[in-house]
């Protein structure tokens, strides 16, 4: 009944070793693409923040409502809009201007990119490796 | 390869648990050693923003749920102590695992030895 022999049980082991690292690599490209849309996302929010910020009365702040659940706001006041406080890690936050701000954020997304890059083209190599044992395997079956 | 229908003896049993216990252990470890390594390259890219900053700008560091105002200095040596830890504790799991991989091997050829006398019996 038990017609797999050894080699083929191997390559089957092996295939499904690489099925869970095409799962892996791809949850991680998610997770990498989701904080490049955020960085996306906070640099357009930064760029708002400082047109609203010199607009009327040239007060470096901005006018704001803050969610405060429910679907309900409370009115606020943004001070000092030129100036973005920036988590570098590790508990550190720097003190940047918009325009360093968002070059430090378009570095970080361009790192993220060459991540990206670089995990497809592994992706690409475990992918062919797994047709490959599929070849082998459907050969071997016919 | 080994036939799960065989009947065990306990000290074979005895050892494919104490294997299999080790395994546990490696891959718990390994995970902390993964989370130590994130933790000093990001302390790592942490001080290396630092270093760009200017002396007089102004720095936060979080305590608890907020960020407090801090000088560039001594947030820099906060980090660079931090590091330091880090790294201590990366070599303390470096040694734990040449330890638990030496043991795993051991076990291995034990219970190797110990399946072909059994088979030779």
């Amino acid at each position: 009944m038990d017609s797999i022999n050894d080699e083929n049980r191997r390559l089957i082991y092996h295939y499904q070793e690489l099925e869970q690292a095409v799962n892996v690599a791809r949850e991680q490209m998610n997770s990498i693409q989701n904080n490049i849309f955020s960085g996306e996302s906070t640099i357009n929010t930064i760029e708002s923040l400082a047109k609203s910020g010199s607009g009327v009365d040239d007060s470096d702040s901005a006018e704001s409502i803050i969610p405060i659940g429910s679907g309900c706001f409370v009115h606020a006041e943004i001070k000092n809009v030129s100036k973005i406080v920036i988590n570098v890690g590790s508990g550190a936050a720097i003190e940047k201007s918009t325009e360093d701000a968002i070059e430090y954020i378009k570095n970080r997304n361009n790192k993220f990119r060459e991540m990206l890059e670089d995990m497809n083209k592994s992706l690409i190599t475990i992918t062919q490796k797994m047709n490959e044992i599929e070849q082998t395997l459907r050969s071997e079956n016919s | 390869m080994y036939n799960a229908n065989a009947e065990i003896s306990p000290q074979i049993q005895n050892r494919i648990t104490q294997l299999q216990q080790l395994q546990q252990q490696a891959q718990a470890l390994a995970m902390q050693k993964s989370q130590t390594e994130i933790m000093i390259k990001e302390a790592e890219g942490a001080l290396n923003e630092l270093d760009k900053a200017k002396p007089d700008e102004v720095v936060y560091k979080s305590v608890g749920e907020i960020l407090i105002r801090t000088d560039r200095d001594s947030l820099i040596n906060d980090l660079k102590e931090r590091s330091e830890t880090l790294s201590l504790r990366l070599q303390s799991y470096e040694r734990q695992e040449e330890r638990l991989n030496s043991r795993h091997k051991e076990l291995q050829e034990q219970l190797q030895n110990m399946l072909s006398g059994s088979n030779e019996s």
